[in-house]
């Protein structure tokens, strides 16, 4: 242990009591870390009186959030094209300038721009694992049945898509996939 | 999705990267608080810390992809709380050289009680005026640490600072409150 050990001292002072028998021992027979520790609690709790004269309620302030998101997603959607950040806003660009691309095409092999590949590889990581959290709650209560046949789907769809064309509707069925395992979660939480 | 409350940080932020909008909703309700206990330590202005409350959010919104490890979220939101409020820049002070108090009065800290520290409404004072007088970013690291409880690197992280500024920064800054505290103490037995 160190000796005249801050850090413990600190945790004393906010109240938190999971210190060892050896700090508890050498604390209780330190003159110095008795009157540190007597600093730190007079140090924690002025300073939280201050921050109380100076803090607000945080709830109020969420419809102004969600006000300046949906601001910004309008301004904004160009830019995340371009820098491919956001599962969301990924897909939804990925399925508005990928297939434009495709439209007249032949279903074969179509070069993507860089931009387009990331925003998609990053949509179909993102929706993978939104999809396994949605999914562990679902089997946590007992859910069955029709999620196995879509997420089987789901997997060949996977190993089938080669083409930018079959990515975006991957995503795409991703993205009914989670809409029906949280209608499902929905259901299990009104009965 | 009524109980999003029982999932953890690094769920609700896989949930919010694939587009769910209700758990981005659970991290503000879980996290906004201590973003707005910040800005509000920090700013010491209401309205301004409200502003810097939802502009993290909104921004944080944007960034979620580049956040991989949700055990880090309320130190990540933190951070870019700070980076808000540096970029709102209002009433910033400039930096004070730190005195060298505590060497210098060091009988008196033999012979101090700081309990009696909290039962004084005019020690709250003592300590609010010296939070004041430290420059913006001291008072955020301050807060950061005694308040939010974040370790030494997880403030580092979030001031963008070296571990060592990070523990020399709270230090002076500690040793400039003690000594106004002092103070306070040796006038009032």
């Amino acid at each position: 242990m160190t000796e005249h050990p801050h850090d413990e001292l600190e945790r004393a002072a906010r109240g938190e009591t999971d210190l060892s028998a050896a700090q508890r021992i050498h604390i209780d027979g330190c003159e110095r870390c008795r009157r540190e520790l007597g600093w730190l609690r007079a140090e924690t709790r002025l300073t939280a009186r201050a921050l109380d004269a100076t803090d607000g309620p945080a709830a109020p302030l969420w419809p102004a959030v969600q006000a300046k998101l949906r601001a910004a997603r309008r301004r904004r959607w160009a830019m995340r094209a371009a820098a491919g950040i956001g599962a969301a806003a990924a897909a939804a660009v990925a399925i508005v300038l990928v297939a434009p691309e495709l439209r007249g095409r032949e279903a074969e092999e179509t070069e993507l721009p860089p931009s387009s590949a990331l925003a998609l590889e990053r949509a179909d990581q993102d929706y993978r694992a939104a999809i396994s959290v949605l999914e562990a709650r679902v089997q946590d209560r007992g859910g069955k049945g029709p999620h196995a046949q879509a997420r089987a789907g789901l997997s060949r769809a996977r190993s089938a898509a080669r083409e930018p064309a079959a990515r975006v509707k991957l995503l795409e069925g991703y993205a009914a996939y989670m809409k029906s395992l949280r209608r499902s979660l929905d259901v299990g939480d009104e009965q | 999705m009524s109980d999003s409350t029982a999932l953890d940080d690094p769920a609700l932020l896989a949930l919010a990267r694939g587009g769910d909008a209700e758990a981005f909703g659970m991290i503000f309700q879980r996290h906004a608080p201590a973003v707005r206990r910040f800005a509000g330590g920090v700013l010491r202005d209401g309205p301004a810390a409200d502003e810097a409350t939802q502009e993290t959010f909104v921004r944080a919104h944007a960034k979620l992809s580049a956040l991989r490890d949700g055990a880090r979220l309320r130190g990540w939101l933190l951070g870019i709380a700070r980076i808000v409020m540096l970029d709102a820049r209002s009433q910033e002070r400039r930096e004070v050289p730190s005195a060298e108090p505590l060497g210098a009065d060091a009988s008196a800290d033999e012979e101090a009680s700081p309990e009696r520290l909290f039962l004084s409404a005019e020690a709250d004072a003592v300590l609010a005026a010296e939070l004041a007088k430290l420059s913006r970013e001291r008072r955020a690291a301050v807060i950061l640490r005694v308040d939010q409880h974040l370790s030494y690197g997880e403030i580092a992280e979030a001031m963008g600072w070296p571990l060592q500024k990070v523990k020399n920064e709270i230090h002076r800054a500690r040793l400039e409150i003690r000594a106004a505290l002092l103070a306070y103490l040796k006038g009032n037995p």
